[in-house]
């Protein structure tokens, strides 16, 4: 055995106000060269482990470390900055969250040029870093220009152009598109032929993680299961299941090979203590769902064309629309097709033309956002962004507080208390009330986000997003708020590039390609 | 092969940062050299025009702006107008009386502080944050840590304005109505601040740890893929405004 490249020995953490330790007595071995896929369900302690690896916990995130961590022989606590950066690039999970610079260019040359790399090299690393990533053609953008998607893939391409020996990737792929995970995919392989050491993060036993040669799961901050990559999909599929990161009823091949495929209806794994209601495990009966074509439509977009003010390039064109009371929705599309844009136009984010957007037949472009926000609840893309609170369960109750005027702080109504203690036992944030919801995983935050959005009863549900980078119970549980929300008459419009977990109940499925949308035939 | 920045759209975004600097320079030199206020009504005039003409700001987000800046040069106004009383007297509050000359000192006060602001704002307005620092660590040889520290805060006011952004959205989004009244007003506002800050600290806490992952203080230099060239026009710009400023010095 090659001596490791990555050492934890016991190690023991906890993050800065919190009390339960994200990572609990773990230990793990790394090879050289080796791809290891690091899953388990959301706040099992895999972000918590990644940025441990590199330093960024404790000494800047703070909180307590106990046991031993070695990054290619160096302890990451007391290492001096060029000995990680040297030794361990780690992709974020939020691309926001590692973006430090104004250009795309300037992020991708922003590390070696830290570590003294002559200009030339440099040059051609970052040439080299964006062809891998397909973003040469936005070099000189600004990243706040960019979509999600390709904000992640600049941070995918800073760090590849560091050339560090070990990569992370915390769950880099979950904001990006199909072809971008077949491309991050195939980057990968390359990577891992050239001899680098991988460690891909995820919430699901995807495609990456299974084309890992090694599958490490996590729960409660310490290793459950540690093996094979396809020998642990084959032989211990249900334990898989019980952890949340395969779905259920998927076939082993299915899952080792092409887990992209679908997400089969079901209950949620194990781990999930209730549902939303008792219906909500079964599809939902599409002949039941969308009313017909006779009743009006709620919300209706009529040749909608839009362009940033002060940019000259056309976002969306000849976009025409419309749902009705019940109705199920899925918008598709690559990142940068202007998904998020038109969710935000929805919304009146951002300024929408006169005359093309129609709210219960009414013309709605001038109509207030917190109007609009009455009737229609919406999902960030960045679950951060709709936090507005100090805690987790105050997250919960500032919708209905705000409906029934009640000060922040007062008492709320007890069935309003026990939905939203419900709600939160079902997204497993139960004994998490008093937590900070910054301070949460990637998809818990997302669950926290979609789950305050159910509290208040709505019209429309817009979710931007609302499974990236969830766990397969996540993703169930978000689906089972969908279905009840559905039944009981909301219409949703769900943007998304994980249709698979959706598209069993969805009565339209959208694609957005360049601008235009099309309706894409229900498979 | 070095790589230099691609066009800009307007005037002075392309002007190099160094340049400019001399040109903020100058003119803060300016403004705090004179006291009459009509000269920096002029110079003001000047600002705003440059500021929708040669950096491309927004009127609606310069009257924002304006507006915010004014809310400290207000107090700043009375306060003068009525600590520095001199010529006629116009009238009176109790023991303070309001003078011409106080009014005279007071307006230079507030128009000083308003034009010194708006013109850094051009200039962060104007200025790729990169690019100034290529500048000052390659041309001036300012240490590069510095360099990006000052950079890091010519950004900040855009972040913060950024987060106000996001937290008014989601403030709307959640079904926030707008505030009544004075106490329901201020608790917005409190509230607001409060959200804004943590957002923008958390920010700077995530972007520190995302430099100190790419190597950032790593050593005492660092190499740069670009170069932002000192040119010509940058060369009369710098000329020009330090002649202006000489002139206007001794008119």
């Amino acid at each position: 055995m090659k001596a490791p490249v990555i050492e934890l020995e016991h190690v023991t953490y906890t993050y800065e106000m919190e009390t339960r330790p994200a990572l609990n007595d773990l230990s793990l071995l790394v090879e050289p060269g080796e791809w290891v896929a690091i899953t388990g369900r959301s706040g099992s302690g895999k972000s918590a482990l990644c940025q441990l690896l590199n330093g960024y916990l404790p000494r800047i995130g703070g909180g307590e470390r106990e046991g031993v961590v070695r990054v290619g022989g160096v302890d990451p606590l007391e290492a001096q900055i060029a000995e990680i950066a040297g030794r361990i690039g780690i992709v974020f999970q939020d691309p926001d969250a590692q973006l430090v610079q104004g250009r795309v260019e300037d992020e991708v040359s922003f590390g070696p040029e830290n570590l003294r790399v002559p200009a030339l090299e440099i040059a051609g690393r970052v040439n080299e870093a964006l062809a891998a990533v397909r973003l040469t053609e936005q070099r000189t953008s600004s990243v706040h220009a960019l979509s999600g998607g390709q904000r992640q893939r600049t941070g995918i391409a800073a760090v590849l152009s560091m050339q560090t020996p070990i990569i992370v990737f915390d769950d880099a792929a979950s904001s990006l598109d199909r072809a971008s995970r077949e491309q991050l995919l195939a980057l990968l392989q390359q990577l891992h032929a050239e001899g680098r050491t991988l460690l891909t993060v995820s919430s699901r036993v995807d495609d990456i993680a299974a084309a890992a040669g090694r599958l490490v799961v996590l729960e409660g901050g310490t290793v459950a299961l540690d093996g094979p990559a396809e020998e642990l999909v084959r032989t211990r599929r249900d334990r898989l299941v019980q952890l949340g990161v395969l779905p259920q009823g998927a076939q082993p091949s299915a899952a080792a090979g092409a887990p992209q495929g679908k997400a089969q209806p079901g209950p949620a794994g194990h781990g999930t203590a209730a549902q939303p209601s008792a219906s909500a495990s079964a599809p939902r009966a599409k002949a039941q769902g969308p009313a017909g074509p006779a009743v009006s439509p709620l919300l209706e977009l009529r040749n909608l064309a839009f362009r940033y003010p002060g940019s000259a390039a056309t976002v969306l064109r000849g976009i025409s629309m419309s749902l009705r009371p019940g109705e199920w929705a899925l918008i598709c599309g690559e990142n940068g097709s202007g998904k998020t844009t038109l969710s935000q136009l929805l919304m009146n984010l951002l300024p929408m033309p006169k005359g093309v957007l129609f709210w219960e037949g009414r013309e709605a472009s001038r109509m207030k956002t917190y109007e609009l926000a009455e009737q229609i609840g919406y999902l960030f893309q960045e679950p951060e962004h709709q936090f507005v609170t100090s805690n987790v369960l105050d997250e919960m109750l500032y919708g209905p507080r705000l409906d029934m005027s009640l000060e922040p702080g007062a008492p709320v109504p007890e069935e309003v208390m026990q939905r939203a203690e419900s709600l939160l036992e079902v997204a497993g944030l139960g004994g998490r009330h008093d937590a900070s919801p910054y301070l949460l995983s990637g998809g818990e935050k997302r669950l926290l986000g979609a789950a305050a959005q159910f509290m208040s009863r709505k019209k429309l549900y817009v979710l931007d997003e609302p499974t990236a980078g969830t766990d397969y119970a996540g993703a169930k549980v978000l689906t089972n708020l969908c279905r009840t929300a559905s039944e009981e008459g909301a219409a949703l419009l769900i943007i998304t590039h994980e249709p698979e977990h959706f598209e069993d109940e969805a009565d339209t499925i959208f694609t957005l390609d360049q601008g235009e949308l099309r309706r894409s035939p229900l498979r | 092969m070095r790589i230099t920045r691609a066009r800009s759209r307007f005037v002075l975004q392309k002007f190099d940062p160094l340049s400019k600097l001399v040109a903020l320079i100058s003119l803060a030199a300016l403004a705090m050299h004179w006291n009459n206020p009509l000269l920096l009504a002029i110079m003001l005039a000047f600002l705003v025009a440059a500021a929708c003409l040669g950096a491309g700001m927004k009127l609606g987000s310069l009257r924002r702006r304006l507006t915010f800046i004014g809310g400290f040069s207000l107090p700043l106004f009375l306060l003068t107008a009525f600590a520095a009383p001199g010529g006629r007297v116009l009238g009176a509050i109790g023991p303070l009386e309001l003078t011409t000359g106080g009014l005279y000192d007071g307006g230079a006060a507030a128009l000083r502080m308003i034009c010194l602001f708006l013109s850094s704002m051009i200039y962060i307005a104007s200025t790729d944050p990169g690019d100034f620092v290529i500048m000052t660590v390659q041309k001036l040889g300012v240490p590069y840590r510095l360099a990006f520290g000052v950079s890091i805060a010519l950004t900040f006011l855009p972040l913060l304005e950024a987060e106000g952004r996001v937290a008014a959205a989601a403030r709307e989004i959640r079904g926030g109505r707008p505030a009544r009244g004075l106490r329901g007003r201020m608790q917005r506002v409190k509230k607001h601040l409060a959200a804004m800050f943590t957002a923008a600290i958390r920010r700077v806490q995530q972007t520190a740890g995302a430099m100190e992952s790419k190597g950032f203080g790593a050593y005492r230099d660092r190499t740069f893929l670009r170069e932002v060239p000192l040119k010509k026009k940058g060369l009369i710009m710098m000329l020009v405004s330090v002649m202006i400023t000489a002139f206007m010095w001794v008119l």
